[in-house]
């Protein structure tokens, strides 16, 4: 059976005997898994045991791209790579985007499985051509961008995704990018699960296989439609003009991160002017939107630098206090990319630390005799000893969890982390929402990153009106008899409305289309559907769809739930019902509901819990799927 | 559709993200890619009465 829309093969490597091999993608496996994550969990699920250690050679990289990319869908650019996080011990997969996915298919293969371990530094190179797998003594310990230039230098047109010095020193709270900047990838030490089998980098180099068509006029119908939408999209240009930063001015109100006073982000409407003359849009491929961006600073204290930025240069380390001006800002931003050291959990940590340094809990000799100190050479110092895991940045470089243990903290009672990530945004600030900064992060197999329960625009705003989150939940496929008992006049239930967004959004990254929000809000699951159905000639319903994505995030849970993670890994952190001591908080600083009616105690998270995982056909203590649920999704054959 | 383009975006190493756009001489001006790029990067003009470049 001919499948439009997919390459057609799956690629195995072993890095250990230096063998590999291509099979075909069975169709059917792919009409049931769609693609992407879904494929890989499935990969991950028939190939690899449970409780495989995270850096030993066992523990594999599984990519995957879905039947998207390589055409013309708009925002269909992404790749998913599924291995088991040294972070946390979770399984999940780290979505990049850029042209990898692309350049992957173009070479003939869908999805890439990689095990062992190489005996010396190594780069993956995979063409149409062939696979070899080359000698990465030249770029041992070059940062991530020097290695992705050199290899572009040699191989161009190609992507690649390489690892910098937090990779080769397995630094946990590594991650990296595609290419130069399109992406970050790799969130919980991915890197470091390259780094672990002496993998530098993966080149694949543009080929010529096409993605062929089942209907192009119908797929160009369904393009064209919601290119209009796109070009008629008001804050569009707003984007293109300020890039992340102008976002998270007005639309995310801080909730990704835990806020200090205002007054502490100086300058920031003069440094925002400055970003924009600095900037320019970077799209990943098929993506009209561009979200990503290029800074150069033309003039100032680093005249010359370039670099590359998701989201805002400006956001993050200035609310922790320190006082750095834009141009440092991007250099920091842009030596974090290149050690591949991930500046969420660097800038989390670090606020934990000052924390207990400046009340006295902490003295600079728990520390390693580190002063600490809001500067900007602190931080670039603190940066590379983390990166090369020197003195304390040694345990830094482990996570939150090591740090507490290493100070005789309790990691439950003394920081904010969910699985041991302490990338968590504060539901205290907006209120209780869907995704970042609310309930999906306590539930989210992976770790707390909150896309899953983001793909409404809602949810990214205090107090919508209910009339818009019901508009956005019927488009993203909620069934009629869910709406009816999860929305009230006035409220609703955010567990269970959870639920059927994380089935969405596994909808997405099982065909391949970006789950970032500048993308998805033109979207919905009818269009997916019928850009799926016209590209690959499968006839699919909506609710078809929709139940391969509910599918693949329960299989998501499968691999979990085999490595030992139940309810007591999804406890929300203790500090979420302290009131949070800043100023200037929309809703005040308890834990309330979505509406700042409500103050939430730890029994309604509980019953949230309940809820949720009665919503998904789940147990509630080990939080398995249930054999119904099994059943009911075609699971039959996958035991626990 | 991607199968049959035959425009070539080349992207520049070393200069990351700054492209060359050059046309295949199999190209036969159906406009499909200007029309498809979002940035008006491509622009469609009327060589002769007779030819699109």
């Amino acid at each position: 059976m001919e499948l439009s829309g997919y390459a057609g093969s799956i690629l195995y490597v072993n890095l250990t005997t230096s063998q590999s091999s291509a099979e075909p993608l069975d169709p059917e496996l792919a009409i049931k898994y769609v693609g992407g994550w879904g494929i890989n969990h499935k990969l991950y699920y028939d190939h690899i045991p449970p409780r495989v250690e995270p850096l030993s050679p066992d523990n594999p990289l599984i990519i995957g791209t879905g039947p998207f990319p390589g055409t013309i869908i708009p925002g269909s650019s992404r790749t998913y790579i599924t291995y088991k996080h040294p972070l946390s011990g979770t399984i999940g997969s780290a979505p990049g985007s850029g042209v990898f996915s692309c350049m992957l298919k173009s070479a003939g293969y869908d999805h890439v499985v990689i095990i062992g371990r190489a005996r010396k530094p190594t780069y993956l190179k995979i063409s149409e051509h062939g696979v070899e797998l080359c000698d990465a003594g030249a770029l041992w310990g070059r940062d991530t961008y020097e290695t992705v230039f050199a290899l572009r230098n040699e191989y161009e047109p190609c992507s690649v995704i390489a690892i910098g010095p937090a990779g080769e020193n397995l630094v946990n709270i590594s991650v990296t990018h595609v290419d130069s900047g399109q992406g970050a990838l790799g969130q919980g030490g991915m890197p470091a699960v390259m780094g672990s089998k002496n993998l530098k980098a993966l080149v694949v180099i543009q080929g010529t296989r096409p993605v062929t068509v089942a209907y192009p006029d119908r797929l160009k119908k369904v393009i064209n439609g919601v290119l209009e939408r796109v070009a008629t999209y008001p804050r569009l240009s707003g984007l293109r003009e300020g890039g992340g930063w102008y976002m998270l001015r007005g639309g995310m109100g801080g909730t990704a991160l835990v806020m200090r006073s205002k007054d502490e982000v100086e300058n920031e409407a003069n440094a925002f002017e400055r970003h924009k003359r600095s900037r320019r849009n970077i799209a990943c491929a098929c993506c009209p939107v561009a979200c990503r961006e290029r800074i150069d600073l033309l003039d100032g204290e680093y005249t010359g630098l370039t670099s590359y930025h998701s989201l805002t240069a400006g956001a993050s380390l200035n609310m922790l206090g320190f006082k750095l001006s834009y141009d440092q800002l991007v250099k920091y931003n842009d030596t974090m990319n290149r050690y591949g050291v991930d500046r969420m959990f660097f800038n989390n940590t670090l606020q934990v630390l000052f924390d207990l340094y400046e009340d006295g809990s902490l003295s600079k000799r728990d520390i390693g005799d580190l002063e600490l100190e809001r500067s900007f050479n602190f931080i670039m110092n603190l940066a590379t000893m983390v990166a090369y895991r020197q003195g304390f940045g040694d345990t830094i470089a482990d996570g939150i969890v090591s740090v507490c243990k290493k100070l005789s903290l309790d990691p439950e009672r003394d920081v904010i982390h969910i699985k041991g990530w302490n990338r968590v945004g504060d539901p205290r600030i907006a209120g209780m929402s869907t995704g970042f900064g609310g309930f999906s992060q306590l539930v989210d197999p992976r770790g707390p990153t909150g896309s899953p329960g983001s793909t409404s625009p809602p949810s990214y705003q205090p107090r919508e009106p209910i009339e818009r989150w019901i508009k956005y939940a019927r488009e993203q496929g909620l069934p009629k008899e869910a709406e009816g008992y999860i929305f009230g006049k006035n409220e609703f239930n955010v567990a269970r409305l959870a639920k059927w967004m994380h089935s969405y959004f596994s909808v997405l990254q099982s065909l391949g289309f970006c789950g970032r929000l500048y993308i998805t809000r033109f979207h919905d699951l009818a269009t997916m559907t019928e850009y799926y159905s016209a590209l690959t000639g499968v006839e699919l319903a909506p609710n078809e769809l929709l139940r391969s994505g509910e599918r693949n995030w329960n299989m998501l849970k499968i691999l979990n739930t085999r490595e030992g993670f139940s309810r007591g890994d999804d406890r929300p952190p203790n500090a979420w019902f302290k009131p949070l001591g800043i100023k200037d908080a929309q809703t005040g600083s308890r834990l309330l509901d979505y509406y700042g009616r409500t103050e939430l105690h730890k029994q309604d998270i509980e019953r949230l819990l309940d809820d949720y995982y009665d919503e998904s056909g789940w147990y509630k203590d080990t939080t398995a799927p249930t054999p119904e649920k099994l059943s009911e999704l075609d699971l039959v054959d996958i035991t626990l | 559709m991607p199968a049959k383009a035959l425009v070539t975006i080349r992207r520049l190493v070393g200069q990351d993200h700054e492209f060359d756009i050059s046309f295949s001489t199999e190209c036969d001006h159906c406009g499909i890619c200007v029309k498809y790029c979002f940035y008006g990067a491509l622009k469609r003009e009327r060589k002769s009465k007779s030819r699109w470049n």
